[in-house]
Order: C-alpha cells, then structure tokens, then sequence
C-alpha cells in the first residue's frame, strides 16, 4: 500500500504493508518472479495456508493488459505483450460479516479488482482468496463463496421470465430445484419483484432486471458478496431499500462479507464499515469513512477522498 | 464430479434453450414446416438427375433421394458440430450472460456442452420430420402425377416451392428480429431479381450462357425468357433452383439453363441460343 507523507492513514486491517508491493513480503512461503511485465508469473504454493482466515485476502495483486490495438497490428492482439496496468500490488483484506466499499476515479481498478476476485480474470502476479480459497488455484470452490453482479451487466435471457431465468441459475449453482423455488421466492421478496416473476425479462425496466441480477446473486446464499455499483439504475427508494437489505438484512443480519464498488458516497458512508480508496492500480487509503475525515481533516468523506485521490490519470505504461 | 448434477445442469441448458426457441412460436412452427419442404426440393432434384448411369453408382436398394437425405443429414450435423460450440460461447457473450455463467458453480466443459446440446437435438428432430415426410412428398409427387394429365401439375409444384420459399423467408425474417437470441438467422441470403441458384444445377449453365453471350443478365434474361416463351406451364421455376419434370425435352432444358433468346433480333442474343430458337 502507497501511504502518503503526512497524512496518518491507518492502515488497511490486517496490516499488510510491503516494500515494494512485494507479496512475498508479506506472506511466508509466497515469492514472486522478477517483475518483467509479462503477464505470467508464478506463485509459490501453499498461500492461503499463510493469509490470515479473512473473508477476502488480497496480496499484491498485479493485472496488466495487452495495450488496445488497431488496424493491421489487431491481428497481433492475441500474443501482445500485457503491458497496460490496470492494478499495481493492490493488497487489503477483509474480515467475515465487514462491508468494504471500493472507491475511487474511473480508471482506478475497482471492476478489475472485482472481477479477478470473481474469478473471471486471473490476476498478472499477486494472490486473491476468497475464504481461503485462492480465486486462481481454486477457482470452482472460490465461486462457492460468493454472489457477484454488477450493476451494467443484466446478463438475462430475455425471452424467458424471471421466474425460468432464476431457476436456470439456480441450477448452475447446484440448488435442488426445492431449495431453488423456496429461495426464488425469498429474494424476490427482498428485492420487490415477486408480482414481475412470471413476466419475460424483457418487458422489465432497468431497475427492475437491476433488482432481477441481485436475487440471483443472493439465490444461493452466499458468505461473500460481490457488487459493482448495486444502486445504480435503481429510483431513491429502491436505492435505499436496498441498502437497508445489504447492510441490515445482510450483514448484519446474516453476517455476509460485502465487498462493493461505488461512486454514490451517500452509500458508502451508510453501507461500508471500510472504504479502500484505489487511484491508478493502487491503494491509496485504507480506513473506515470517519477515519478518513479525520486523517484529512475534512468534513465529509467526499471532501477527504478529492483531497486524497488524484486527478484522474491514465493507466501508467511500463518502460 | 457428480454425474447426477452434471446432467442436471445439461438438462437444465437444454430446457433454457427450447423455452427461448418456444418464445418464437411462429418460427418454431416454421421451422418445422421448411423442413417438410426441404425434403420435397431434395425429392424433386432426385427425379430430375435421376438416371440409369446414376442408379448404377448407387448402393444397391437405393435411390438418389436416400442418398440426398442421408448426405444432408451428415453435412447437417457436421456443420452443427463445427459450429455449435463456438456459436454457443459467442451467443452466450452478446447477449452479456458469459459473465453470469462463469461466475456460477459450473465448470466451462459443461458449460459448452450444455450450450451446444439443443442445436443437436433440434437437428435431430430437424432430421425427423424431414424422414417422416419424406413419404408425403411421394405422395404429393403421384397427386402431381395425376395433375400433370390436367396440365396444372407444374403449377402446383410452383406453388409448393414458392410456398417453402416463402416460409424460409419469413422464418429468416422472425429470427433476424432479435438475432442476439437466435443467432443463427440468415441461412440463405435474400435472392436478387437476376438470381438463378448458386447451388443449382443451373448455375454453372447460366454462368457459362452468361460468358458466352456477353450478357450480364443472362440469368434474369433467362427467367424472362422463359416466361414470355410459354415455358411457364412446363417448368417448375422459383427463383431458387429451378426444377424440371421427368420426361421433358432435353432442348428445352438446355434452352432455359442457357437463357433463351426470344427472338433472334435481341439485343443480347447469342448465336447458339439462337439456334435453339429457332430449332
């Protein structure tokens, strides 16, 4: 974690502070290659036997992509070396039954970070683990812990209704089909669709698919939950609502692990016991929202993350 | 891995996909009809090649229009094999639901194969119907038969054509409606005023009439030809393949495939075409 002079930020909880964002720094047993920015490393076993039993354990994760190209040299894309980084020896954990917000520019690696702990993308060098499970080694029993949507993403099949499109997915998850109906009924309650069920999706609103991705999120229960920007496309009542269900219902009510990304500070000043401030692939800060007023000295959270984020910047180039 | 649920979830692909074809009704129902037709264009093709020469090469016990059937099948499957896994992942990333799936409790192989369960399936049943109406185009050939003593059995037969035609069309029309979920729309391509076939046995004909004669309409021209020469009643002729009955006059056949000239005096007029004109 990049700390800033001056500024007494506490630290990320655990502590995990490195030189040079090396994680094996941090963890006994962990080592990594040099850092020649080719997108593959490899990462010494027996990770999560050192990380702490958090919910969510991330240890200089590095991601580079191969650079946007066009024309004739598009044709090389798929053998183009990674060079563009999107995160830069990210490292935080999070604890069982902790709301943790991801904030910050765009630009700044939060859907990455997301995504490479929803196992959709593997991380260039660095570990993730989700309840233990490295989301690279063990990616099957990493997708066990967790429900993910986002808030751009429908990801439905239109032609079929709710109601089909959660039992699909309910199935992929390997509900039996009682347990299935018995929860499709559950959150949809929750999220205030259950008169919707039987219609196709494609006659729902935004919010109302948006509401959709979050019961199939929550259908088969999971201990950690995953969301990029949740209120987005939902009118200030559902917004609220659902903050309620996440922070009352869910974690504190079920202890779920929330780890969600958002632009709303509102939000992350009522959900997040911590907010994790990324710019540019890094960490910048590392507190709960009253800590980071009162490191910066400013009033609101929105006052201390300007003072503390950046301009936004384009993603660094290596050499 | 448990077998069990890796079923379940295959099942579980298979009824997603029949529930989304099921959400078009009329192209389902469509479908089904193309494929009766399919077979009767198969059915009419084996009686125009039919000949001695040919029955010879075949297996014995065998006929042309078997051997269609049997090769469309296995070109049919092979190209769904070709392609339904890749068209499964494709579909799946257009319509945003790879993501969804990824991240669900289920490993990438019975992710593909799931995907690519129903176009086999549906294949299959494609397969079947065309097998089960088969005889109902043998049956339809011996009505065309008896109508060919009345003069109007060309007619009919062009009307059966235009009629499959037409359901290809439309059937082609509903799934481009929303191709993200279909996908697979498009199997023939709109036909233009001076198409013959491509695929036809008039193709290479009309191509060659087409070089010889300078003519760069030789096949509209030959469509008009034919009309205004009163070979209308005896042909079979859609604007796809066009089909000629058993029995006819070779000339006459040679004289369409070519593009007759109506006249010697046309402007596009050839001199063998002529010829056979006048002949």
């Amino acid at each position: 974690m990049r700390r800033r002079p001056g500024r007494g930020l506490a630290p990320c909880k655990p502590p995990i502070l490195n030189r040079r964002n090396d994680p094996g720094a941090i963890l006994p047993g962990l080592r990594t290659h040099s850092n020649d920015g080719t997108g593959f490393d490899a990462v010494n076993s027996v990770i999560t036997a050192g990380m702490p039993t958090h919910a969510i354990s991330v240890a200089g994760v590095e991601k580079y992509f191969p650079p946007a190209l066009s024309g004739w040299r598009a044709l090389l894309q798929p053998v183009a070396r990674a060079t563009q980084r999107a995160l830069a020896g990210v490292s935080f954990s999070v604890s069982h039954g902790e709301a943790v917000a991801l904030v910050g520019p765009n630009g700044a690696g939060k859907s990455t970070l997301l995504r490479i702990l929803a196992t959709l993308i593997l991380p260039t060098r660095g570990q993730a683990a989700l309840a233990g499970f490295d989301v690279e080694r063990d990616a099957p029993r990493a997708r066990q812990q967790f429900g993910y949507h986002t808030g751009g993403d429908e990801g439905f099949y239109s032609r079929l209704s709710a109601r089909e499109n959660l039992e699909f997915f309910a199935a992929m998850n390997n509900l039996p089909s009682e347990l299935a109906k018995e929860r499709i009924a559950r959150t949809s309650e929750q999220m205030g669709i259950q008169a919707s069920m039987d219609r196709q999706v494609r006659t729902f609103s935004t919010g109302m698919v948006h509401r959709l991705g979050l019961a199939r999120a929550l259908l088969h229960n999971p201990a950690i939950l995953m969301l990029d920007e949740p209120t987005r496309s939902l009118d200030p009542l559902a917004a609220a609502d659902l903050r309620h269900l996440l922070k009352n219902d869910l974690v504190r009510g079920r202890g779920t692990t929330l780890l969600f990304a958002s632009h709303t500070l509102s939000e992350v000043e009522e959900i997040a016991d911590r907010v994790v401030l990324l710019d540019a692939g890094r960490v910048v800060a590392c507190d709960s929202p009253r800590g980071l007023c009162a490191s910066t000295g400013t009033a609101s959270l929105e006052g201390a993350i300007s003072r503390l984020a950046r301009p936004p910047a384009t993603i660094e180039a290596l050499p | 891995m448990n077998l069990a649920l890796t079923f379940r979830k295959i099942a579980a692909f298979f009824w997603r996909d029949f529930a989304i074809a099921r959400g078009y009704r009329g192209a389902l129902l469509l479908e089904t009809l193309e494929a009766l037709f399919g077979v009767a264009t198969f059915y009419y093709l084996s009686r125009f090649v039919q000949s001695p020469e040919l029955s010879s090469e075949l297996p014995a016990g065998t006929n042309y229009f078997a051997f269609a059937l049997v090769g469309f099948a296995f070109f049919d499957y092979l190209s769904v094999a070709l392609s339904a896994f890749d068209a499964s992942i494709e579909e799946a990333r257009q319509n945003r639901t790879l993501e969804a799936l990824l991240v669900t409790q289920t490993s990438l192989p019975v992710i593909l194969a799931g995907s690519a369960l129903y176009p086999f399936v549906a294949l299959a049943l494609r397969t079947c119907v065309s097998r089960l109406g088969s005889p109902a185009v043998r049956l339809r050939a011996t009505l065309g038969q008896l109508a060919w003593s009345g003069g109007n059995s060309a007619r009919f037969d062009t009307r059966v054509y235009w009629i499959g035609n037409f359901i290809g069309e439309l059937l082609n029309s509903l799934q481009a409606r929303e191709p993200r979920e279909v996908g697979r729309a498009g199997r023939f391509r709109p036909r233009w005023r001076n198409d013959v076939s491509r695929d036809g046995v008039a193709c290479a004909p009309a191509d060659a009439g087409a070089a010889d004669s300078g003519d760069l309409f030789a096949r509209r021209h030959a469509r008009r030809a034919s009309r205004r020469s009163g070979l209308g009643p005896a042909l079979a002729f859609d604007c796809g393949t066009p089909h000629f009955r058993r029995d006819f006059d070779p000339a006459i056949v040679r004289r369409f495939c070519l593009g007759s000239a109506p006249h010697k005096n046309h402007r596009h007029s050839d001199p063998h075409l002529i010829e056979q004109a006048v002949s």
